[in-house]
């Protein structure tokens, strides 16, 4: 019999990675749903917050606390994470800014690296374009694997546990409520924009860049913006990752984290802004089921295996099959019901 | 004509395709409020022209003067935004938007920002009653919340025409809005933009192969054969010009 209390925990928990996926899912479908810019460099994105939390946090907690640092980061970045932490179960304020502080540095330095890199989007084609972004997202991800000093090479780094002022379950309910805030105003900002002026000029270079051109519209600075936007979102999931798991890994920010996301947006409805809390709440649904069911399943490979392909083939089913999603997209109408009405009444 | 009223002028424009000569020292003016309208044979370079003329090809050599100012190195948008509007001969709508979303985003001033999130309701309310008066001109009111993917043929020729004239445009540039519609309802086009002209005083650069409804609204005409004018002046100089003649029927 499984007790109260651990089903409370795993609900928790995936809450929590939830939330994460809704707020990167959101990012995706902004960026490739609503202006169709492949941006198979959302991992690096999301790295940037989980690499700010990473570097940031330790170090900063250890300033703050008046701890002395001795040994090389990547050796002990975890055993001052943990002194760390306990000087933030006396002084939530300290927690608070051990927070708050990776967040101010990674979305800038998220924002930037996304205008950047919508200027090769000017001169490719949208494969070319993939391609490039891949190459990108796995530099940000092999520099980080070698450079030691930023989050610990492959030894990874440790967070400190921002909310160890609260016992558990508190605690891990306190960050589940803190990543569902963010979710909900990053699927709102998403939600809002799709329904605005903005979301139309999306659609339209979208749909046509060229005439969206002749039409005014400046496709540049739409991508610009676009990265920009969907790139300081990726930066604060990946904050709250980095905080949920209490560790950084650079290697766990490959490319086929892109695609899951990709696969979100693919199932619940590219164009549709529905897509981000659907398509992740069927990835996690998948992904939870799969878990279980692999321990009962006789193959004659790493059966951790079996959710990458699984996952794979669902995402070729979606775009042979299914190309529209679950949700499909609808035209969209950036005026309330009674201002066309008032119009339409008339003819 | 005098430099006063004249509101676009291609100076010498020349464009080539690799090996391909498309324009070749290309002059063409058009006067304020002037219906100018440009004819040739297929593959002569009237769209090449146009395309040019609204920044979506950038020309190789010449010059493009709007309004008395240098325009050659102007993108598509600024040009657009100076008053310089074009459709497109096979339309290019935005498929998965409304026709009145279509129309909107002609009409909206605010394109870029996402702060236009914070754009009055009002503003847009505006800009749907303008949308909508022209939808109706054009009888797309019906429809306007169709997806623009899901017109006909005709709709599609006239959505574009919607869209550009929703923009305010100084100068019209007009790729073949006659081509694949039907007799009566490329007449009541013509009537149209001819009104529109009159009214609202936008001068047009018209290219199109129907002659027999297109003519007889011109000021204007130059003849273009293998990327080179080969006449030009009134309708009716320009018809009886051996030259014209021989370029559509060969020697």
């Amino acid at each position: 019999m499984v007790a109260t209390s651990e089903v409370l925990a795993f609900v928790v928990s995936l809450g929590t990675l939830y939330s994460i996926y809704v707020i990167l899912s959101s990012s995706m479908e902004l960026v490739y749903g609503e202006l169709g810019l492949p941006d198979f460099a959302k991992a690096a994105f999301f790295a940037v917050g989980a690499f700010a939390a990473g570097a940031l946090s330790v170090r900063l907690g250890a300033a703050l606390a008046g701890i002395a640092w001795e040994g090389e980061f990547k050796l002990r970045s975890y055993y001052y994470a943990t002194l760390v932490s306990a000087k933030v179960a006396e002084n939530p304020l300290m927690g608070l800014v051990i927070f708050v502080v990776p967040l101010l540095v990674a979305v800038p330095c998220a924002v930037l690296l996304g205008v950047l890199a919508s200027y090769p989007a000017l001169r490719l084609r949208e494969d070319y374009l993939a391609i490039t972004l891949i190459a990108f997202s796995e530099i940000v991800r092999v520099v980080a694997r070698n450079y030691e000093p930023l989050v610990g090479g492959t030894f990874g780094a440790g967070v400190v546990d921002v909310f160890a002022w609260l016992r558990s379950p508190w605690r891990e309910l306190a960050m589940m409520l803190t990543s569902a805030l963010f979710a909900f105003g990053a699927w709102l900002l998403l939600y809002r924009l799709s329904r605005s002026p903005f979301g139309r000029v999306l659609r339209a270079v979208r749909d046509d860049e060229v005439a969206a051109a002749a039409y005014g519209v400046d496709v540049a600075r739409v991508r610009a913006w676009a990265m920009a936007l969907g790139s300081g979102m990726a930066a604060v999931a990946g904050v709250l990752y980095a905080f949920y798991i209490g560790s950084v890994n650079p290697d766990d920010f490959t490319v086929s984290r892109t695609f899951l996301v990709v696969l979100m947006v693919t199932v619940g409805g590219r164009g549709n802004p529905k897509s981000p809390p659907l398509g992740a709440a069927v990835y996690l649904a998948l992904d939870r089921a799969l878990l279980f069911a692999k321990r009962f399943l006789p193959v004659p490979f790493d059966v951790n295996y079996v959710a990458y392909a699984a996952l794979g083939v669902l995402l070729i089913l979606f775009v042979m099959k299914k190309p529209e999603g679950l949700a499909p997209e609808r035209p969209l109408l950036t005026v309330d019901a009674e201002a066309t009405e008032g119009v339409t009444s008339r003819t | 004509m005098t430099s006063d009223d004249l509101l676009f002028l291609a100076k010498n424009v020349s464009k080539s395709f690799g090996g391909l000569v498309a324009l070749d020292k290309v002059t063409v003016a058009v006067p304020e409020g002037a219906l100018t309208l440009m004819i040739g044979p297929n593959g002569s370079g009237k769209t090449t022209f146009l395309q040019v003329a609204c920044g979506v090809l950038k020309p190789d050599s010449g010059a493009l003067l709007f309004a008395g100012r240098n325009v050659t190195g102007l993108p598509p948008y600024a040009r657009f935004r100076l008053g310089i509007v074009t459709t497109f001969q096979i339309p290019r709508l935005f498929p998965s938007l409304s026709v009145l979303e279509n129309v909107l985003l002609a009409a909206q001033k605010v394109r870029e920002s996402p702060l236009s999130l914070l754009s009055s309701r009002k503003g847009e309310r505006d800009l749907v009653e303008r949308a909508f008066e022209v939808l109706k001109l054009l009888s797309l009111d019906r429809v306007w919340d169709k997806p623009a993917r899901a017109l006909s043929g005709g709709q599609m020729k006239l959505l574009e025409l919607a869209r550009a004239l929703v923009s305010e445009p100084k100068l019209l540039l007009l790729d073949e809005p006659l081509a694949g519609v039907n007799p009566a309802l490329a007449g009541e086009i013509m009537q149209f933009l001819s009104k529109v002209r009159r009214e609202k005083g936008v001068a047009m650069l018209l290219v199109e192969h129907r002659l027999d409804i297109a003519l007889k609204h011109a000021d204007y005409v130059y003849v273009l054969h293998h990327g080179r004018v080969i006449s030009e002046g009134s309708p009716e100089a320009v018809v009886e010009d051996p030259l014209v003649a021989k370029a559509y029927l060969g020697e």
